[in-house]
């Protein structure tokens, strides 16, 4: 007892806290402890368990099967052999080459010629801000109806719209790392003569490349979370294939109590197949420009 | 405004000026060519929502005209009649729940619910996420370390396949289609609120605290009494973002809280109730009034939404 008291004594003097920065501490830091190690630690490694087990009706619980690799052998097979899963995979990887080889450079072309003074860049900074702040449900929507039948744009708008690349977010983001750049640093390179896409590529995008390559881990994240967009604008998530994605396709089953080892051996596989992607793009983008202090 | 402002923006516009003189013929031709696009693209950003609002005046009958006669709606109304938004807001409603507890919502209620849920949600996470951004700013204690190491890998991996487990875990422990459930979904107070604050929290001085060690005041004291108040501005904008962020969420709501619906939740399923009346107008309606309270607060806190959004994701 008394050894315990003398080693506790000597981590608050090792830390300087007194009796009161500890209760302090305990108290306010108990919930977002707790929170954490249910909802990520519990909830992850429940999840991973619960990947090599089956549902048995007859005890009505999860129970380890002989072949504990059962749930991502099937799955394996069905991203390998049925259409209709392979292609959840194929539109969720369709999602990463649209942001970040598409939304990603438009946002930055935007952005430098919001940050050239454009007239109405406050204006324009607005209003490709404000769809970013609005419900999904209501965006999606909106966009979706004027292509319906009784709607004000004809088929070929219609493709184009739903293509219409949703730069808002970024765009904001990078005006804002672009206001950052000291002034001089591009008054040297005007005084050498570059023009602009001179000064885009050689000052501008090498000093906010720390927020460009956020942006794009952002989007290839993408590929594991995209779902509502395609949910409101194509209809249901539950045995929609033809434009399912990961994470639409286990919003559509999530309530479904026997498929949980399955779901749970589906979202981990998926992210085994995809999340050494977002690392290895993530690892590459750091490697083009070095990050600098101004 | 100070005369040191005034004189700073003055300098500021004329740097601007000196720059815009500079610029080579092409520049300038560049320049404008690039503003039509960007006219073109924010005029495409603000035609739907026109359209539902030039036509959420119209009767149901005067919609179809309008769609026969092949102008798609991009029309004036005859008439501004504001029966639609009135039925909208409190004439439609739609079933919810099942049994014993089945009810009738319009989307009143569903503002109701919303307010519920988002004033609730965002003050437990903003005061989370500051206490526990307070904590690790300002005291050095055993596992500190740890702790932040964990945090910023649960926001670095992505990790599928959980949603499952989650609703079972909230069903076993009572707290599916509850307001406690939602909230205990929700707040975390190691969210971007955390990394937001506790950037906040490292620039005070210590000094302040100390100063009131001396009065007496305790760690509670100083945290309540002093660094909180000191902090207004920031837990202010904090609040206006983690809100919006909440008062549009359609996923958490409509899996954990089925029985209140919030308005992103119940948007959606008034606006399939309606479409199978193909009552058009009135479904534009519900789209408009559903982001009324969204543009009123962007429009009162632009600028603070705007800085926050880059103050939170500038650097990699």
């Amino acid at each position: 007892m008394e050894k315990t008291k003398g080693k506790e004594h000597k981590i608050r003097r090792r830390y300087n806290l007194s009796v009161g920065a500890v209760v302090f501490i305990c108290v306010l830091l108990a919930y977002p402890v707790i929170h954490f190690l249910i909802t990520w630690v519990y909830i992850n490694s429940q999840t991973i368990a619960l990947s090599f087990t089956r549902y048995n009706p007859v005890v009505n619980d999860y129970q380890i099967p002989n072949d504990i690799f059962y749930n991502y052998k099937m799955w394996i097979d069905r991203f390998l052999h049925d259409e209709r899963y392979s292609s959840i995979l194929w539109n969720s990887a369709l999602y990463v080459p649209v942001t970040c080889g598409i939304t990603l450079p438009l946002s930055v072309v935007c952005s430098y010629f919001l940050y050239k003074d454009l007239p109405g860049k406050n204006f324009f900074k607005v209003i490709y801000f404000l769809p970013s702040i609005l419900p999904v449900v209501v965006l999606t929507m909106a966009f979706r109806l004027g292509f319906d039948t009784f709607g004000y744009v004809n088929a070929l708008l219609r493709f184009m719209g739903i293509q219409n690349p949703p730069i808002w977010y970024n765009v904001v983001l990078l005006s804002g790392a672009m206001a950052r750049i000291p002034q001089e640093l591009v008054e040297v390179g005007r005084l050498e003569g570059i023009n602009f896409t001179q000064e885009m590529t050689k000052v501008v995008i090498p000093l906010v490349w720390p927020t460009i390559v956020t942006l794009f881990t952002v989007g290839m994240n993408t590929v594991l979370t995209i779902y509502l967009q395609a949910y409101f604008l194509m209809g249901s998530a539950e045995g929609n294939f033809n434009t399912g994605t990961v994470a639409m396709y286990l919003f559509g089953n999530y309530s479904n109590q026997q498929q949980v080892p399955q779901l749970a051996a589906f979202g981990l596989l998926c992210s085994v197949i995809f999340v050494p992607f977002i690392f290895l793009g993530r690892r590459i983008m750091n490697h083009f420009f070095r990050e600098v202090d101004y | 405004m100070d005369a040191s402002k005034r004189e700073l923006r003055a300098r500021l516009k004329k740097v601007a000026r000196e720059q815009r003189e500079k610029r080579t013929t092409v520049q300038k031709v560049v320049l404008w060519v690039v503003f039509g696009i960007f006219v073109l693209y924010a005029v495409s950003l603000l035609i739907p929502f026109l359209w539902l609002l030039l036509n959420s005046f119209k009767t149901r009958l005067e919609f179809s005209a309008g769609v026969v006669s092949g102008n798609g709606g991009l029309s004036f109304p005859k008439e501004f009649d504001i029966s639609n938004y009135y039925e909208a807001l409190i004439g439609f409603r739609v079933r919810v729940g099942s049994g014993e507890s089945a009810r009738n919502v319009n989307l009143l209620g569903m503002f109701g619910y919303s307010i519920l849920l988002t004033a609730t949600t965002t003050f437990l996470e903003v005061f989370f996420s500051a206490a526990t951004a307070y904590i690790m700013a300002k005291y050095n204690f055993p596992g500190k370390g740890f702790i932040f190491a964990m945090v910023l890998i649960s926001m670095v991996v992505p990790i599928v396949g959980s949603l499952p487990v989650m609703y079972r875990f909230m069903g076993k422990i009572g707290l599916r289609n509850t307001l406690p459930g939602v909230w205990f979904v929700y707040v975390s107070g190691f969210g971007f609120g955390f990394l937001l604050m506790n950037a906040h929290f490292k620039g005070i001085p210590w000094t302040y605290a100390e100063a009131a060690q001396i009065d007496g005041a305790s760690h509670f004291g100083i945290f309540f009494r002093i660094m909180l108040p000191m902090s207004v501005p920031q837990l202010l904008s904090l609040a206006i973002i983690t809100a919006i962020g909440y008062w549009n969420d359609y996923a958490t709501p409509k899996i954990y809280l089925p029985s209140m619906p919030t308005v992103a939740v119940g948007l959606d399923s008034l606006t399939k109730e309606i479409q199978k009346t193909s009552d058009y107008p009135l479904m534009f309606s519900c789209m408009l009034v559903a982001i009324v309270p969204i543009l009123v607060v962007f429009a009162c806190f632009q600028k603070v939404i705007i800085s926050n959004v880059v103050a939170g994701g500038i650097k990699g």
